[in-house]
């Protein structure tokens, strides 16, 4: 027979966090399906939307920083150029964005019901991984289409891939905990996600980047997971140690948000 | 002997108002820059709760509004936090603070179903295995696979209980939510929370419905500003809540004509009625008082009103329309009413008395005591119409 002791908690209770996610994994998947379902309820064009906004975007990246500012995309074709980093940013941003708000929209069930709290910024992780995955076959039909020298690393773009969802869950859970006693944050979400676009090497890249100021680009951990992406598919410059910075910084992201998010949920029905 | 399903010791709970803490940045800003601070006040929504529960009994909480009742229900159910003391729950805890958690109004009935059960702690292989039940149980087949925004609010509500129906947990923690639905549902959602009870789970149930809880609970807790205040049998802590609450609301003996006659003392089935009396529905009621005629008044008239409490006069027994001719004879004496069959359904009664001397009111009492009806067997197959009826008439069917 499961014995429940309910007392007040104290210290980090990780193990506990995550047996329990483990243990709720179907409300996972169920909050995650509800998503998906409601994205695309009533539409006409359904995923294929999923295909237009990255579409679109990175057409226009490509026109800003190609033919205006003409950043050089090192012989791949501008389009496929952009796109490819698309891939990652429309991921990425889709994730935060609706994380930020999680908690708040999901405010009801967390005042009447337990679960483990975590599971709902975590849910949009998953539930935007049919655009993904939408997104990456219209990737490779471009490629198919335009047919770049692919470099032999390409299984490698699975960890970068690997990567990305962890960088956008890791901010999905800081932005969602901090919306509970922040509401600013739902207005400043928007905007960084917005200055996200630029600073990122989406539609240019970083190789040509004077190395003074270099490392500020891969403070990012979208910069480093970006090029690594190209590097992986292109076999485009690539630099490691920039690539570490990035990297390190993401390590603090995710655990630094699981524990705060840990910290956060204890009281959130009180406070939310 | 085996553990208890249910040990809590000494939950309580502090809120600080005054403080928000969900809010904007600028405040908390403001607050850390600032050295005279808002004043912050504690407030205990419980104190120092202990109570024990073994398998199978059922745990009626009664109590005012915000008293506590549904906090100690959010504590259980780990929504929230205690802030000191202990519980141990041995079994897997299913709690329905709300019917239809989660429902979204894009989604069709039969995705609902899925959704909801699963928010509820249902698996999968559950709710596919029960799915058909659920659906004849709410009624709505017709209807499964359409959104549920457009359902009509009953439908919704139907929907949403069933689902909540079919959890299977060993302990349940129910608020307030068989108050949903029109009558008809109503009805058979108690029926099925007691066939529940009766397969031997462990039942926590707030609710504000008195009659319902009775029915249900066999044990009770009567919280007040966040103590328990009484606990015991469920029948004895709702008695102590209800006379708590009339003393304070309904002083007794409101006496606005006196001349020359008076009562000594009123009694409902030869009990001294000072508070608040049970009595059965269908049970005979003996309304007996003794009174002083020091006035010698002649030709006396007895007049019981029977209100509601809405005061509404129900009905009123009259020794005239009887054409009960008391002869009175000295200056004190007794008057009996009997009511052989008390017609009213469950609640609570008020009875006003008024004494007539040719035409004349001498003696009135318009608050001489307040009784309670409660389940009875008026009719003989122990069913009882639901309790916005008024009044229970002895009747019968034939076909021909």
């Amino acid at each position: 027979m499961p014995e429940t002791l309910i007392k007040r908690t104290r210290g980090l209770h990780i193990r506990k966090t995550i047996s329990e996610l483990i243990e709720y994994r179907e409300l996972l998947w169920m909050l995650a399906w509800r998503d998906f379902r409601i994205k695309y309820a009533q539409t006409f064009l359904g995923l294929i939307w999923a295909v237009i906004e990255p579409l679109l975007m990175a057409l226009l990246l490509s026109l800003v920083f190609n033919k205006v500012a003409s950043a050089s995309t090192y012989g791949i074709e501008p389009i496929l150029f952009g796109m490819v980093g698309m891939v990652s940013w429309n991921y990425f941003s889709n994730v935060v964005s609706e994380g930020n708000t999680s908690l708040i929209l999901a405010q009801n069930m967390i005042k009447k019901i337990y679960f483990p709290r975590i599971i709902i910024p975590l849910s949009k992780t998953i539930a935007a991984l049919p655009d993904l995955i939408v997104t990456l076959v219209f990737t490779l039909v471009l490629i198919l289409f335009y047919q770049p020298e692919i470099s032999a690393n390409a299984w490698m773009t699975i960890l970068f891939l690997g990567l990305t969802i962890l960088a956008a869950a890791s901010l999905g859970l800081w932005f969602s905990a901090l919306n509970i006693r922040f509401r600013d944050f739902k207005h400043i979400v928007p905007f960084l996600i917005r200055i996200g676009l630029f600073i990122t090497p989406i539609g240019y890249s970083t190789i040509s980047i004077d190395s003074a100021y270099k490392w500020l680009f891969y403070l990012n951990p979208m910069t480093g997971i970006i090029e690594g992406f190209r590097w992986a598919l292109f076999g485009l410059e690539f630099s490691w140690p920039y690539f570490y910075i990035s990297i390190s910084v993401l390590f603090f992201l995710f655990v630094g948000g699981f524990l705060f998010f840990n910290q956060m949920q204890k009281n959130m029905a009180d406070i939310i | 002997m085996s553990k208890p399903i249910i040990e809590v010791h000494g939950i309580s709970k502090k809120f600080t108002i005054g403080k928000s803490r969900s809010g904007d940045l600028r405040n908390s800003m403001t607050k850390l820059f600032s050295f005279s601070g808002q004043k912050k006040q504690d407030i205990w929504a419980l104190q120092d709760i202990n109570f024990q529960l073994n398998a199978g009994e059922i745990l009626g909480i009664i109590g005012p509004n915000g008293s506590g009742k549904s906090t100690l229900l959010k504590i259980l159910s780990r929504i929230t936090e205690p802030t000191s003391g202990h519980a141990i729950m041995r079994g897997k805890i299913s709690s329905l603070l709300e019917v239809g958690t989660g429902f979204h109004p894009e989604l069709s009935g039969r995705e609902n179903i899925f959704l909801n059960g699963s928010i509820l702690g249902l698996q999968r292989k559950d709710i596919v295995a029960n799915f058909d039940e659920i659906v004849d149980f709410s009624g709505v087949r017709k209807f499964i696979d359409t959104p549920v925004k457009h359902y009509s609010s009953g439908m919704y509500v139907r929907l949403a209980f069933s689902v909540a129906a079919y959890l299977n947990p060993e302990i349940l923690l129910v608020d307030e939510v068989l108050s949903v639905g029109d009558m008809a549902f109503r009805e058979k959602s108690i029926e099925k929370m007691k066939q529940v009870a009766k397969s031997g789970k462990t039942i926590l149930f707030v609710s504000h419905d008195l009659e319902t809880i009775e029915s249900m609970c066999n044990k009770g807790i009567l919280i007040q500003n966040g103590k328990i205040e009484s606990t015991g049998k469920m029948k004895t802590v709702i008695r102590d809540y209800t006379s708590k609450t009339n003393k304070s609301h309904n002083e007794i003996d409101s006496i606005s004509i006196k001349n020359g006659f008076d009562i000594s003392a009123f009694t409902i089935n030869e009990q001294e009625n000072k508070n608040q009396q049970l009595i059965q529905s269908g049970d005979k009621m003996v309304l007996a008082f003794n009174y002083t005629n020091s006035g010698n008044h002649k030709n006396l008239t007895f007049r019981l009103e029977i209100k509601n409490r809405q005061a509404f006069t129900l009905f009123v027994c009259n020794n005239f329309l009887t054409g009960n001719i008391l002869s009175e004879s000295g200056k004190t004496g007794e008057a009996i009413c009997t009511i052989d069959k008390t017609p009213l359904n469950t609640g609570n009664y008020l009875i006003s008395l008024t004494v007539l001397s040719n035409n004349v009111v001498v003696f009135q009492n318009n608050k001489t005591c307040i009784f309670e009806v409660t389940r009875g067997g008026f009719y003989s197959t122990g069913f009882m119409p639901s309790n916005e009826k008024l009044f229970l008439v002895d009747h019968h069917w034939t076909l021909k």
